[in-house]
C-alpha cells in the first residue's frame, strides 16, 4: 500500500529542515507554494499593492532570520498570519490609515463592475459586521485556514473561533441585503 | 446547542466564492520573486559559510593552545635564564652562581630576594645557587 502524501503541515516541515541545512532549492519551493497566499493576505489587510508587494518581501525576510530557530508545530501559514497581520499595519500606519478590511470591502464591486449589485451588498453586510466576527470569517473562507489554524493565528480558544464564526454566519443570514445567500437550494 | 458545539463551516458555497471574489488574488511580479529569492539564496550561502567556519574553530583553537603552550615554555625557559644573570653582564656563566652565592651571604632584603628567587619557593638559599649554576652550564653547552 503506498504511503500517504505528506500533510500540508508535515511538507512545511520539511522545507524547513531542508532550508535549515541550505537547501536553497527547498526555499524556493516554499516560496512558490506559500507567496500567492501571503501576498492576496497582505493585500485584503493593506488595501494597496505596493504595500502588499513590501510585505511580501518583509514577511519572508522574516522567515529567512526566524528560520534557524523556528520549531514549526503547526502549518506554514498559520505561522505567517500574525506576521502579515503585524507587518501590514505598519504599512497602514506609516500611510495613516486604520482598516484595511473596511476600504477593501468599500472599493470591492468597483473593480467587478459586472457582478451587479449583489456583491455589493455583501461587501455592505461585510463591513456591518462586528472585526472579530469579520476576521474569523475572511480567515476562514478567503484565507483558506481551518478553525484551528484561525485559533492559533490569533492565539485564541477554538471555541471563540466558532463562537465568532457562528455569530457571523447567524448575523448574515439576519441581513435582509444578503439573505438569499442562505435560501437557495 | 453552543455556538462552539455547532458544525463550524455551515456556508453556502456561493457566498464562499463571493466572498473571495471581494478579495481576488494578483499576480507577483516577477522582479519581486527574483528579489526574494536572491537575497534567500545570499542569506542562505552566508549561513553555509559561517557554518564551516565553525567547524574548523576547534581545529584552530587547538593548534593555537597547542603553539602557545609550546611558546611559553619557551618563554618561561628564557625568563629563568634571564633572572639567572645575578651580575647584568648579559649572559649566565658560573660567575652569576658565585655572586648570587655572595648576596646570600649579605643576608639579602626582600626585593632583591625576589629578584633573584630562581625557583619561586620565596627564600634565596643554596638551591637558587645550584639553578643558577645549572643555567650556567646548559646555556653554556
Amino acid at each position: 500500500m503506498p504511503d500517504a502524501p505528506p500533510s500540508p503541515a508535515e511538507r512545511d516541515r520539511r522545507w524547513i529542515e531542508e532550508i535549515r541545512r541550505g537547501d536553497e532549492r527547498a526555499f524556493e519551493e516554499l516560496y512558490h507554494e506559500h507567496r500567492e497566499w501571503v501576498f492576496r493576505l497582505a493585500l485584503r489587510l493593506t488595501g494597496r499593492h505596493a504595500d502588499a508587494l513590501d510585505v511580501l518581501q518583509e514577511c519572508f525576510a522574516y522567515l529567512l532570520r526566524k528560520l534557524p530557530v523556528l520549531d514549526l508545530r503547526v502549518g506554514l501559514r498559520t505561522f505567517l498570519y500574525p506576521a502579515v497581520q503585524h507587518l501590514s499595519a505598519n504599512a497602514r500606519q506609516r500611510a495613516g490609515r486604520a482598516h484595511a478590511d473596511e476600504e477593501a470591502l468599500e472599493r470591492a464591486p468597483a473593480r467587478d463592475p459586472g457582478a451587479g449589485t449583489e456583491r455589493d451588498q455583501l461587501a455592505a453586510a461585510l463591513r456591518r459586521l462586528p472585526e472579530a466576527q469579520r476576521e474569523v470569517l475572511l480567515m476562514r473562507f478567503v484565507d483558506g485556514l481551518l478553525l484551528e489554524e484561525i485559533a492559533a493565528a490569533l492565539d485564541i480558544p477554538l471555541g471563540t473561533v466558532k463562537s465568532r464564526m457562528h455569530h457571523a454566519l447567524a448575523a448574515l443570514r439576519a441581513d435582509e441585503a444578503v439573505r438569499a445567500y442562505f435560501e437557495d437550494g | 446547542m453552543r455556538p462552539e458545539d455547532e458544525p463550524p463551516d455551515d456556508a453556502p458555497r456561493k457566498l464562499v466564492s463571493d466572498l473571495r471574489a471581494l478579495f481576488p488574488a494578483a499576480r507577483v511580479p516577477a522582479e519581486v520573486d527574483e528579489a526574494i529569492l536572491g537575497r534567500a539564496r545570499a542569506t542562505l550561502a552566508a549561513r553555509r559559510r559561517k557554518r564551516t567556519l565553525l567547524r574548523l574553530v576547534p581545529l584552530a583553537a587547538a593548534a593555537t593552545l597547542v603553539l602557545w603552550l609550546a611558546l611559553g615554555r619557551k618563554e618561561r625557559d628564557t625568563r629563568r635564564v634571564a633572572s639567572a644573570d645575578v651580575d647584568g653582564s648579559g649572559r649566565v656563566d658560573i660567575v652569576d652562581a658565585y655572586v648570587l652565592a655572595l648576596r646570600i651571604e649579605d643576608r639579602p632584603d626582600a626585593t632583591e630576594g625576589r629578584r633573584f628567587d630562581q625557583n619561586g619557593d620565596g627564600e634565596l638559599d643554596r638551591r637558587d645557587v645550584d639553578l643558577v649554576a645549572s643555567a650556567a652550564v646548559r646555556v653554556g653547552s
